[in-house]
């Protein structure tokens, strides 16, 4: 790929849509667990556009891949959960530009198909009869559930403290949790289809004050492919993309 | 008395053993008297192996049976089959088999806490044991920390203290060095008739020997079958081709093996220091032994006193025209009476004053002209004698 | 004394002498190659340490979450171990000593956890123990209990992947293990069981030994199936490895303080038990 990308450098390359010159090579985005299933649809979108890049879509927790970006991964684009994750990595590596809201999430509260526990609101987290599932509080998609159940006066007792969100969604979906907090991208009917989540939005919370959390893509400083990072950045602010962001239950700025 | 067993019959070894494995046939009737030790002699992959382990339980029969006194050990026919803990059947392992995690008292003790006797009156039998195989002292040590000889002896005292109704010895001598073999032989001999009297009753636990109940000895080594034996089987390709008293095998061994086997010289006489005075007629041979009055042989081994049985093997004979100069302690003149080529050895047949069978080279023996009548040298060296308490009464 | 143990001590001196003669220093490839390995094995141990904060260490491994992390691993993992045994070592055995039908699949089955990822496995184990599980479902309508979410299931799941290295070890000495001694074991009149008791386990008591070790260890540092299958609790179902996990994600020092924890008590355990347990030679 890389070679014929270098071959097609040349007066091809500016059909390329975009016409910013020769967009092609490896793009290496690490996007937050909670964004990997919009991300790899995105990316072949973005492809469809520039047929000479390969995108490679790396999913983690956001500690994790900040980790990675400051150990020195390969990485061009950083999408963390969390702007904490963000601030690190513009610190200590630098970003090429400011970062950039693209979408953003909300936590709900979730059962699984059946209800059989008879969930309704947000105060039967704090039944202790029930198996409660929460992200653990170091990671964003916990803290966002505990700034939010804070919020609502509600004292959560849980069963276990997921630390990621899509083991909490596995729990979930296969009936061994009662309700869970997760993310609403997670709950979103596009999401259902395969984790058989029934989800209860916005129980406890009404429309529009369930907390959120913001994604931005960076564009990291020393980014290999500077390019094809600013246009896929570029790219996730289009109507397009703003589409996908929304039919996976994001909301967008 | 004691040669009944629990059920009141006679301690009688009958055994029809009849199975086969891969392409090994086993064939096989050995019946062995109370009080009689048998020797199953034979070469190695003759079967010797197999029959001790359908003997112990630890391999089933195709076809015959199994019987020991008045109990049936295994009758595929009728369906019985009893397993090696049920059996009462004492087996001194090739090589020991001693439990290494456990020191010689426990070793010994060992049968007895299985059969459900409480572990201080066990290891006060087992210690009895220990004593009278004098290894009294030695019962805090494990197995490693012994001798050859005393793990020999205390793999003896692990079989006999169970009481068993049969015991079985499978090559008890196998993994010695010559020296201990020899002191070890003498030993067994002690032990395996041991008990006929109730022996052991000077302890203060009285022992019951293997005096009085079959026992079947293992070996592929003559010696061991002729020095211990009252009877010996000789078994090839899993058959029993000649059964005998020593003295009969002696006489007309019928097959090559056989022959093979019984050349071996023993020749009884009365020790003292390592002198043997051959007594007349102690050769075992047919024509008997010293034709004229007491003959001294000399053996390395000086511990022995009294009536003992002199082994020496036929090639450990060597014949001369001259007086050898060399080393040998024991040198003395002969006539050759008979000369018998076999094949790859030539058998010599040496005439007073003591009857043996020599075996030599066919080329060694054109090289002296041996014939009938010949004038020869013989010189034995005192380490090819070996002695053994000759315990037949 | 006879020539047997006269020549077990002249192996001993050989061995003595061996030691300090040049056959014993390795030809240069494999000195190099062993150096490669070391210090694989070294660095992240160097890493770890390096990036410890050693000032406010004690203020790290004396908060709550340590310590309840620290006594659920311990406990966990012993209790994994015993499990791992009583299971595995029965397992060992049928494996070794009986030749049935199958017996190559059985194997293949519950050696299965130790090539599978952790994660699969804790998953594996949800799908059949938890309360929609195929089998847990029937058993918690029944008697209410729970594996999930208890320590109960951080010590199945501890055990899941721990027994297979006692089966693997324990039926490779069980094979090596000289049948004579069981069989004469029986010829002296004790049963079955009493040979499994008296002899064959003390006879593989070194092999056993490492092999209740080896599992107790890899139950310590047990993470992708516990946290599948038992979740994440503090002081109910988080051991040190999730405590580490979890704490990676907010605070690093704390997570290193855990991990150093981790490995000194890991560590610590291997030297102290390999003199006792390792064959030494």
């Amino acid at each position: 790929m890389p070679f014929a990308a270098g071959c097609a450098a040349g007066p091809d390359a500016a059909s390329s849509g975009s016409g910013d010159g020769a967009l092609g090579g490896n793009l290496h985005v690490l996007v937050a667990a909670s964004l990997l299933p919009v991300a790899q649809v995105l990316a072949d979108d973005f492809e469809q556009l520039h047929p000479d890049v390969a995108v490679q879509i790396a999913g983690a927790g956001s500690a994790a891949l900040r980790e990675q970006v400051l150990a020195g991964a390969p990485a061009d684009v950083f999408i963390p959960a969390s702007a904490v994750h963000l601030d690190a990595v513009r610190d200590e590596v630098g970003l090429a530009s400011a970062a950039v809201v693209v979408a953003r999430n909300s936590v709900v509260l979730a059962v699984p198909v059946g209800n059989d526990a008879g969930v309704t609101s947000l105060a039967d987290l704090a039944r202790p009869e029930l198996l409660i599932g929460l992200c653990a509080a170091e990671i964003p998609c916990g803290a966002l559930a505990r700034t939010g159940l804070a919020q609502a006066g509600i004292e959560p007792v849980p069963d276990t403290d997921e630390p990621n969100v899509r083991a909490l969604v596995t729990k979930l979906a296969a009936g061994e949790l009662d309700a869970a907090v997760v993310y609403a991208s997670d709950a979103a009917p596009s999401a259902r289809g395969n984790t058989g989540l029934d989800a209860v939005v916005s129980l406890g919370w009404t429309a529009g004050t369930a907390p959120q959390t913001s994604y931005a893509a960076a564009v990291l400083a020393d980014a290999p492919n500077g390019a094809a990072a600013a246009a896929f950045a570029d790219y996730l602010g289009t109507s397009a993309a703003r589409g996908t962001f929304a039919e996976f239950g994001f909301t967008v700025p | 008395m004691t040669s009944a067993d629990a059920s009141g019959a006679p301690r009688v070894l009958d055994a029809e053993l009849r199975l086969h494995r891969g392409d090994f046939e086993l064939d096989v009737h050995l019946r062995v008297e109370p009080g009689e030790t048998a020797a199953l002699l034979g070469p190695n992959g003759a079967g010797k192996s197999t029959i001790v382990a359908a003997l112990a339980g630890l391999l089933q029969l195709e076809h015959g049976v199994i019987k020991l006194g008045g109990r049936v050990l295994d009758d595929p026919a009728a369906g019985i089959f009893m397993s090696p803990d049920q059996r009462r059947i004492g087996v001194v392992f090739q090589d020991q088999v001693l439990f290494g995690h456990l020191n010689a008292l426990d070793n010994v003790a060992f049968g007895l806490t299985s059969r459900g006797m409480r572990r201080t009156e066990a290891r006060e039998r087992a210690q009895a044991w220990l004593d009278a195989m004098d290894l009294g002292d030695l019962g805090h040590r494990r197995p490693r920390a012994l001798s050859g000889g005393q793990r020999q002896r205390v793999a003896l005292a692990r079989a006999l203290a169970c009481e068993p109704d049969l015991l079985v010895a499978d090559e008890p001598l196998g993994s010695l060095d010559v020296t201990a073999r020899n002191r070890l032989r003498r030993n067994l001999a002690a032990h395996l008739s041991s008990g006929r009297n109730g022996g052991g009753s000077a302890h203060a636990v009285p022992l019951r020997g293997a005096g009085d109940v079959p026992r079947l000895l293992i070996t592929h080594d003559p010696a061991d079958a002729f020095v211990l034996a009252d009877r010996v089987h000789i078994l090839e390709h899993g058959r029993l081709t000649q059964s005998g008293t020593p003295d009969e095998l002696r006489r007309a061994p019928a097959t090559a093996y056989a022959a093979d086997l019984s050349g071996i010289n023993l020749v009884r006489g009365t020790a003292d220091s390592g002198e043997i005075t051959v007594t007349p007629d102690g050769g075992t041979s047919s024509e008997g032994g010293s034709r004229r009055g007491a003959v001294l042989l000399h053996a390395a081994d000086s511990t022995v006193r009294g009536p003992v049985l002199a082994t020496i093997h036929p090639r450990a004979i060597a014949l001369h025209r001259e007086r050898p100069s060399g080393s040998p302690r024991n040198v003395w003149r002969t006539t050759a009476e008979a000369v018998e080529p076999l094949g790859d050895i030539t058998r010599v047949l040496l005439g007073s004053p003591l009857a043996l069978t020599a075996d030599i080279t066919p080329g060694a023996a054109h090289e002296l002209l041996i014939r009938p009548g010949t004038s020869l040298w013989v010189s034995v060296k005192a380490t090819e004698v070996e002695l053994a308490p000759d315990s037949r009464d | 004394m006879t020539s047997a143990s006269a020549s077990q001590d002249a192996n001993h001196s050989d061995r003595r002498s061996m030691r300090r003669s040049p056959q014993e220093l390795p030809p240069w490839p494999v000195a190099i190659l062993a150096a490669v390995g070391v210090v694989l094995f070294a660095l992240p141990v160097v890493g770890l340490a390096a990036r410890t904060p050693w000032t406010g260490l004690w203020t790290h491994l004396s908060s709550r979450f340590v310590v309840d992390a620290a006594v659920l691993s311990v406990v966990s993992s012993v209790a994994a171990a015993i499990v791992a045994a009583a299971v595995g070592v029965p397992l060992a055995w049928v494996l070794a000593r009986v030749d049935f039908r199958g017996r190559s699949v059985v194997r293949a089955l519950v050696t299965l956890p130790m090539v599978l990822p952790p994660v699969v496995g804790g998953a594996a184990l949800l799908f059949a123990l938890g309360r929609r599980g195929v089998v847990g479902g029937p058993l918690h309508d029944a008697t209410g209990l729970l594996l999930p979410y208890s320590i109960w299931g951080v010590i199945l799941a501890n055990a899941f992947v721990a027994t297979p290295l006692v089966i693997l070890t324990v039926e490779g000495a069980l094979r090596n293990l000289d049948r004579r001694y069981e069989n004469a074991a029986a010829t002296l009149g004790a049963s079955r069981l009493r040979v499994l008791w008296r002899v064959t386990l003390p006879m593989i008591g070194p092999a056993l030994g490492v092999a209740v070790v080896v599992a107790w260890a890899r139950a310590l540092g047990e993470f992708g199936a516990t946290v599948t299958f038992a979740g994440n609790l503090g002081g109910r179902t988080q051991t040190l490895p999730l405590a580490v996990f979890v704490a990676l994600e907010a605070d690093r020092d704390a997570a290193v303080a855990v991990s150093l924890v981790l490995v000194a008590l890991s560590l610590g355990l291997l030297i102290a038990l390999r003199d006792r347990w390792w064959p030494s030679r």
